[in-house]
């Protein structure tokens, strides 16, 4: 709800150009408004026992985007309805930005979603954005991405590019909370979370990341270079004898990030690996009594099977490593993770039948989402699918009575 | 002496043969180097309709330059919504052992994708009758081509080649091609499928001249097996246009029009 008024105050000034710039538009033929957008409603209800509806939400999606020349000023509102969680209805902006393209130099300011790398789905040197985790991975992966307000500058060229990201105050995952979500995770008795302590708002907190990218015939890489935070909050928790109660405290550190990307093209195979040097990165005790700071290794290979006739097979694993290991650390020296994701179209493009899964190999935890999209009009979409997740330890265990099946309709404008 | 006659048969037939099979090659070329500008944009208009009269509509923008015998493309995606702003970029190289350079911009994920330049050739493009290789430039040299016959009809003489593709993995056997002499255009393909059966039915229509350049305003292509069709319009198609090559960029394919 904090963002209704700065949203209506953008929607003004976009209306306020508008008629400013009518005389010009009608001179120059070149200004150009476009309201576009969809309303999807989506339901999902526990497949286990006693069938809880785990989320249930419609939400309208409005998409206003006003050009002028190279300049051109975007902003995305979403409007929602859920019924399950309440802090979750009302208008929220989404991306709010201004974005000039000169021949040298591309200038994009605001509020705007920051994706690097190829990893798919996972995060190696995508770290800008972070994710919305209120209903953990159970949505759209576009819906996950949190926006950030940064001045993004960019070189654009033809078979390269360089540009230099500044976040003055860094967003945080936001993780699910509330005892009406169904994804909040359960506490232990007189425990409480706290992971609002993100490092305060000046200028010394801010955020900058850098990085090249080459385009070229036979492969294409990028380098990247920033200073970021752990946005995963690193958990510690903290025994208060006074009032016999457990405060579990989120700590976010600001650490070091060099790394880099490569897609290699190889017949009907596309090769794409991610790699970078987290410097500096929290990492909690077992007993969660505290944290250390360590140097990890994150890299992840990838392999993509365009094997026609509408067949995309995709797999990855990814590992990382733990320099100057303790053993008391919450995570393996050694951890790794594999994904898979298989889809293929049907009648003409109008069906579609994915899955995609992730498998936690040190906790021998899974999740897998199946879905099946069809195309009912060029205008109507309707879903289904499941998240099913479980294993032996860890977080996808944790959660393995949420697995469900869920429905959902999409109307684009 | 005998062996002498059949050697000197054989010789002449094989001499027919190898005259014909290059006579349709360098009809295909000419068809391939029809002039067509260095550079040229278009909108396109795709009808998609399956066998209860169901419409769908796809529209596309889309630029396109050579680079000596290269083509750089570059097409962004305008209707329906939900692939709006989606952005693909080719570089189809002349050289038949060099596999394209392709590039796919999802908007919702905000991410370009290297794919494979490869496998999408057989694909359907858009959920469409047309497949990647039937709305680009397909290799001469991936096929090879035997001119069967020169025929008439409508008032224009016409080639008809059969061209059947060298290598496995294609959708076609073979496909027979109507060439206009006039203008070197084609005006239908036949496309038949592994078992022989007539698969596919391409009829290319408002043929004209557009900026001194032979241009096709409609194709249809029809699955006869399935009942679906798709008609591509042609809308505004520009030829030498000003257009500076940084467009052909993944910069330009991530920012859209």
């Amino acid at each position: 709800m904090k963002f209704i008024a700065s949203a209506a105050l953008f929607i003004a000034a976009i209306a306020l150009i508008t008629l400013l710039f009518s005389n010009r538009a009608y001179a120059q033929d070149e200004f150009s408004l476009q309201l576009n957008g969809f309303v999807d409603t989506y339901h999902a209800l526990q497949a286990k026992y006693p069938h809880k509806v785990m989320s249930s939400r419609t939400r309208a999606r409005l998409e206003l985007r006003a050009d002028y020349g190279e300049a051109t000023l975007y902003s995305s509102m979403n409007i929602a309805y859920n019924s399950l969680l309440k802090d979750q209805s009302g208008a929220f902006l989404r991306e709010a930005y201004f974005d000039y393209a000169g021949k040298f130099l591309e200038i994009k300011a605001g509020r705007q979603i920051i994706t690097w790398g190829v990893a798919d789905g996972l995060r190696i040197t995508d770290l800008i954005s972070p994710m919305d985790y209120t209903e953990f991975m159970a949505n759209d992966y576009d819906d996950i991405r949190v926006p950030v307000n940064a001045v993004n500058l960019k070189y654009p060229g033809e078979s390269f590019s360089a540009e230099v990201v500044f976040v003055p105050v860094p967003e945080y995952f936001v993780m699910p909370e509330g005892e009406d979500n169904p994804w909040t995770m359960a506490l232990p008795d007189r425990a409480r979370m706290d992971l609002g302590d993100t490092p305060e708002k000046r200028l010394k907190n801010s955020e900058v990341g850098a990085r090249l990218r080459f385009f070229l015939e036979n492969f294409d890489f990028s380098l990247t270079a920033m200073h970021t935070y752990n946005k995963a909050p690193v958990t510690v928790a903290r025994y208060n004898p006074k009032t016999d109660s457990i405060l579990i405290k989120g700590v976010y550190k600001p650490m070091e990030v060099f790394g880099g990307d490569i897609s290699i093209p190889m017949g009907e195979f596309v090769i794409r690996g991610e790699f970078a040097e987290y410097l500096n990165e929290p990492i909690a005790l077992a007993n969660s009594s505290d944290y250390f700071v360590h140097h990890t290794s994150n890299f992840l290979i990838g392999i993509d099977w365009y094997a026609g006739n509408n067949w995309t097979f995709m797999a990855q694993y990814m590992h990382k490593v733990v320099s100057d290991y303790r053993d008391d650390l919450s995570i393996e020296q050694n951890s790794s993770m594999v994904t898979a994701r298989i889809s293929k179209e049907l009648l003409n493009n109008t069906l579609k039948l994915s899955v995609y899964g992730i498998l936690d190999i040190d906790n021998l935890g899974y999740y897998i989402r199946p879905a099946a999209d069809y195309l009912m009009s060029d205008q109507i979409t309707l879903s289904l699918g499941a998240d099913i997740l479980g294993g032996r330890r860890g977080t996808f265990k944790t959660y393995d009575k949420n697995t469900q099946l869920w429905v959902k309709g999409k109307y684009f404008f | 002496m005998k062996i002498a006659k059949i050697a000197a048969t054989l010789v002449v037939a094989l001499c027919t043969m190898s005259a014909a099979e290059t006579s349709a090659r360098d009809i295909m070329i000419k068809v391939k180097d029809r002039p067509d500008g260095d550079t040229r944009s278009s909108s396109m208009e795709m009808k998609l309709v399956n066998k209860s009269g169901n419409t769908r509509v796809r529209k596309i923008t889309s630029y396109a330059m050579d680079v000596g015998a290269d083509t750089k493309t570059i097409m962004f995606f305008q209707y329906p919504n939900d692939v709006k702003g989606t952005g693909f970029l080719t570089v189809n190289y002349d050289d038949v052992n060099k596999e394209d350079d392709k590039w796919l911009y999802l908007p919702a994920l905000k991410k370009t994708r290297r794919i494979s330049g490869k496998s999408s050739k057989t694909d359907y493009f858009m959920g469409s009758d047309f497949t990647y290789d039937d709305i680009g430039k397909r290799n001469v040299d991936e096929d090879t081509h035997k001119l069967l016959r020169e025929e008439s009809a409508n008032g224009f003489n016409y080639y008809v080649i059969e061209s059947t593709p060298k290598k496995d993995g294609e959708i076609f056997s073979k496909k027979l091609i109507w060439i206009r002499k006039d203008c070197d255009v084609v005006e239908k393909i036949e496309f038949y499928d592994k078992l022989g059966k007539l698969h596919r039915q391409m009829i290319s229509s408002d043929i004209k001249k557009v900026d001194g350049f032979w241009t096709v305003g409609k194709m249809e292509m029809k699955n006869v097996q399935t009942g679906h069709s798709t008609e591509l319009l042609f809308l505004d198609p520009k030829y030498n246009i000003q257009l500076d090559s940084k467009i052909f960029s993944v910069n330009k394919l991530e920012r859209g029009l």
